[in-house]
C-alpha cells in the first residue's frame, strides 16, 4: 500500500509542479492584459487552481487544498476587475514550497531518486526511438546472416582472412550484448505500473454494485506490476469489463449470499503478477459460479460446439450468454468475445474457470512488453514463417513412416502422447497433401500440442513483431508479421490460433 | 503525351518534380484556374491519377509475401523501410485482371488517414499539374453504382486521365473478385520474392 501511495504522490508532485509553472505564467500575463485576453487568463488561472485544489484533496493534503481554494477566492472576488496579482504570486511560491516539501516524505526520508531528476518523455519522442532500436536489431540480424554466410568462404583459406572473420564474429557478439541491454532499457521506459489502471476499478465496482443493489468489495494485489504503456488501455478496458461482469453476473444478491452461508458482501479480487516475460492478471469473484449445464444450454442455443474438456471456453464466443435476459449494464454475449479478441491481438490470452457455488475466475495473460520475440524461423514450400519460441517444445526431423493416421488425420507420437500434425503448406494453401519428410516443430500451450510440419528449420532469430494491417484479413493461425535480415517480410504464426484450427479441421472431417 | 517521362523513383524526386511544376506556373486558363498536382500511372493501357498529397513515394516492386486467405485484391505484404504494409493490386481492386510483374511495375505508397498501403501499378508515369476546374465528372454509365472510386476524368488534350479517390480505393468492397481457392497448390515459390 505504501508503495502505491508513493507512486501516486510522485505523480501528484510532478503534476502540481507543471501546473504551478503554467499558473505562474498566466498570473504574470494577467498583470498587463485587458479585455478578452484578460478574461481568458483568468479562466485558465481558475481552472488550474481548481484542479490543484481537487488533486490535493484527493491526496488528503488539506493545507494545499485550502491554499488553492483561497487563491481561487481572490480571483473570483476580483470578477474581471483588478486583483492582487502580487499577492497571488506570493501564495503560489508558498504552494510550490509546500509541494517541494512533499518530496522528502513525512519521516524525513529522502524521496525516491525519481523525484530528484526525472523527466517526462512524451510517447511521441519515445516511440520513434523504439522504432530505431527495432531497426538496429534488424540490421544486426542482417550482419549475423552475412557473417554466417562468410563462414564457408574462410574454410581452408589463409590465416588473415580467418582472423578477420573471427574478429567480425567477436564484434557481432559484443554488439549483440550491448544491443540487448539497449533494447531492454528502452522497453523498460515504456513500462508503467498497473496501479494506474487498478484505481479506476474501484469506482466501477462501487457504481455497479449500487445499481444492482449488491454489496461488493474490491481487493487489489500487485499494483506495482509493470506493463507496457501500449497495453495499459487494453488492460483497462478488459479489466473494467471483467470487474463489471463479476458484480453483475458473478455476485449474488446479499440475501441469497446469506442463505448460502456466505457474507453478504461479495469479494472481487484483482491480482496481477509477473511470470517470466508475461503479466498475469486474475479477476476472481466469490459468487455463484457458472453451472456447466447453463453453459451447455447457451452454447446449444447459439449453435456452438460444446467442448467438455474446456467447457467455459464457449463463453468467449460471440452470442453466448448464460443469462436469459439482457440488461442495461452489459452488452449481452458480445463483451467477452471482444475482450478475448483484443487481448489475443496483442499476443495475450484469457481463460475462464468456475466452480459452481464458489465463484468464477478469469485469468488474463499479457506480454509485459510488446514488439520483440525470439522465434524459430522455418520454411515450408518456399514460404518462410516465424514460430514464437515460447511455444516451441521441440523440433525434430520428420521421416517417411513417422506419423500415424487416426481418423484420417495425421498424428505423431511425442512424449508418450499422440499429437496432431499441422502441415504448414496445407494450412496456408501451398500444397494439398501433408509432406512425408522434412522437420516437425512441436508447439505446446498448456495441455495442448501440435506438430507443425515444414521443409527446413532456418534458425532462431529475434524478430520485431509488426502488426498486420486489418486490410489483409485476419488469417487464422497468423499473429503478425516481421522483417527478416534480408528485408523480406514474413508471417509470425500464432500457436494458439493454429491449435484451434487443427481442432476445427478434425471436427469438420 | 510528351516524350519520355522522368523516372519516378523515390519520394524526393516526386516532390522535387512537383515543386518545379509549382515554381513555373502554367496558368493559361486565366483567373479561374485551380491547380492541383497529381501523380499519374498506368494500369493496362489507361492512365490513372492520384492527388500527390496522398502518395508518399513511388518504389520499385520488392519481395511481396503472400498472406493466406487474404481478400483477393491483396497481393500480400511488403516491407517499406521497416514498415510492413499491405500491397494492394490496384488492377484487381478496380476490376481488371491481376497485374503481371514487369520491370516497369511500381508500388505507390499511399498514406490516407492513419493507413499506409502500397498500390501495385503497371508503371508510374508522371507528376502533372491539373486544373481542377477542367476535371469532368465520370460518365455515369461507366462507373459502378454507388462507387466513389473515380473522382473525375481529365482530358489533357491527347489522352484521358482517370482521377481516383485515394480514400475510396483503399477500401475493399465486399465480395470483390474470387478469393484464392483454399487448397489449390500454388506453384513452387509462390511468394514473389527476389529471384522470381
Amino acid at each position: 500500500m505504501t508503495n502505491q501511495f508513493d507512486a501516486l504522490i510522485d505523480d501528484f508532485i510532478l503534476d502540481a509542479e507543471e501546473r504551478l509553472e503554467q499558473l505562474e505564467q498566466v498570473l504574470l500575463a494577467l498583470t498587463d492584459a485587458v479585455g478578452d485576453s484578460r478574461r481568458d487568463h483568468e479562466r485558465t488561472a481558475k481552472r488550474e487552481l481548481h484542479t490543484l485544489k481537487g488533486n490535493a484533496g484527493m491526496m488528503g493534503l488539506a493545507d494545499l487544498q485550502h491554499l488553492a481554494h483561497a487563491m481561487e477566492d481572490v480571483l473570483v472576488a476580483a470578477d474581471g476587475g483588478p486583483c492582487d496579482v502580487d499577492g497571488l504570486l506570493l501564495d503560489l511560491d508558498r504552494y510550490r514550497r509546500m509541494v517541494r516539501a512533499l518530496k522528502t516524505g513525512a519521516n524525513g526520508a529522502p524521496a525516491p531518486a525519481q523525484g530528484q531528476g526525472s523527466v517526462r518523455v512524451p510517447f511521441a519522442v519515445l516511440d520513434p526511438l523504439l522504432d530505431q532500436v527495432a531497426e538496429v536489431v534488424i540490421v544486426r540480424n542482417r550482419l549475423a546472416a552475412a557473417i554466417a554466410a562468410a563462414r564457408y568462404a574462410v574454410v581452408g583459406v589463409d590465416g588473415s582472412a580467418r582472423a578477420a572473420w573471427a574478429e567480425a564474429t567477436a564484434a557481432h557478439e559484443a554488439l549483440t550484448r550491448s544491443l540487448d541491454a539497449v533494447q531492454e532499457g528502452v522497453m523498460r521506459l515504456r513500462l508503467t505500473p498497473l496501479e494506474v489502471v487498478l484505481g479506476s476499478l474501484r469506482r466501477i465496482v462501487h457504481d455497479e454494485a449500487a445499481r444492482a443493489e449488491k454489496q461488493a468489495e474490491l481487493m487489489v494485489e500487485g499494483g506495482n506490476t509493470p506493463l507496457d504503456k501500449a497495453l495499459l488501455d487494453l488492460a483497462s478496458d478488459a479489466l473494467g469489463h471483467l470487474v463489471r461482469n463479476a458484480v453483475i453476473h458473478g455476485l449474488e444478491a446479499p440475501t441469497v449470499r446469506l442463505r448460502a452461508g456466505k457474507p453478504a458482501r461479495g469479494a472481487i479480487r484483482v491480482a496481477a503478477s509477473v511470470r517470466g516475460d508475461d503479466v498475469w492478471i486474475e479477476v476472481q469473484d466469490d459468487g455463484a459460479g457458472i453451472p456447466i449445464d447453463a453453459v451447455r444450454a447457451s452454447a446449444e442455443r447459439a449453435g456452438i460446439a460444446f467442448n467438455p474438456v474446456d467447457p467455459y471456453a464457449v463463453l468467449f464466443e460471440s452470442g453466448v450468454s448464460t443469462r436469459a435476459e439482457a440488461d442495461l449494464s452489459a452488452g449481452r454475449g458480445v463483451g467477452l468475445a471482444a475482450v478475448r479478441d483484443a487481448v489475443r491481438r496483442q499476443g495475450g490470452d484469457i481463460v475462464i474457470d468456475s466452480v459452481p457455488g464458489q465463484g468464477t475466475a478469469f485469468r488474463m495473460r499479457l506480454p509485459m512488453t510488446v514488439s520483440i520475440v525470439r522465434a524459430l524461423v522455418v520454411r515450408a514450400d518456399h514460404e518462410t514463417y516465424a514460430v514464437p519460441l515460447t511455444a516451441v517444445a521441440e523440433s525434430r526431423k520428420l521421416s517417411p513412416g513417422d506419423g500415424h493416421d487416426i481418423h484420417h488425420r495425421a498424428v505423431i507420437r511425442w512424449r508418450d502422447r499422440l499429437v496432431p500434425v499441422v502441415d504448414l503448406g496445407v494450412q496456408f494453401g501451398t500444397r494439398s497433401a501433408s509432406r512425408a519428410a522434412g522437420y516437425l516443430v512441436v508447439v505446446q500451450l498448456g495441455a495442448r500440442a501440435r506438430a507443425l510440419a515444414a521443409d527446413v528449420i532456418l534458425g532462431v532469430e529475434e524478430v520485431v513483431v509488426r502488426r498486420l494491417d486489418p486490410m489483409v484479413g485476419r488469417p487464422a493461425g497468423v499473429g503478425g508479421s516481421t522483417v527478416l535480415g534480408d528485408g523480406r517480410p514474413i508471417l509470425i504464426l500464432d500457436p494458439r490460433g493454429l491449435m484451434e484450427l487443427a481442432v476445427r479441421a478434425r471436427e469438420a472431417a | 503525351m510528351t516524350a519520355a517521362p522522368p523516372r519516378l523513383d523515390g519520394r524526393d524526386r516526386v516532390l522535387a518534380f512537383a515543386d518545379s511544376l509549382q515554381a513555373a506556373p502554367q496558368a493559361p486558363a486565366g483567373a479561374t484556374a485551380q491547380w492541383e498536382t497529381w501523380v499519374t500511372f498506368r494500369l493496362g493501357t489507361e492512365l490513372y491519377g492520384l492527388a500527390v498529397t496522398s502518395v508518399r513515394e513511388i518504389v520499385r516492386v520488392q519481395a511481396i509475401t503472400r498472406v493466406p486467405h487474404a481478400p483477393f485484391p491483396i497481393r500480400g505484404i511488403v516491407n517499406l523501410r521497416g514498415r510492413v504494409v499491405p500491397a494492394l493490386d490496384l488492377r484487381v481492386r478496380l476490376g481488371l485482371p491481376a497485374a503481371e510483374l514487369t520491370p516497369d511495375s511500381r508500388i505507390l505508397v499511399c498514406h490516407v488517414g492513419e493507413r499506409t498501403v502500397g498500390l501495385l501499378v503497371d508503371a508510374a508515369h508522371q507528376v502533372v499539374r491539373v486544373d481542377r476546374l477542367r476535371v469532368e465528372a465520370p460518365p455515369a454509365d461507366l462507373v459502378t453504382d454507388g462507387s466513389d472510386d473515380v473522382d473525375g476524368v481529365y482530358d489533357d488534350g491527347s489522352t484521358f486521365v482517370i482521377m481516383l479517390n485515394a480514400e475510396a480505393v483503399l477500401v475493399i468492397p465486399e465480395g470483390l473478385g474470387k478469393p484464392e481457392a483454399n487448397h489449390t497448390p500454388a506453384p513452387a515459390g509462390s511468394s514473389e520474392s527476389e529471384g522470381r
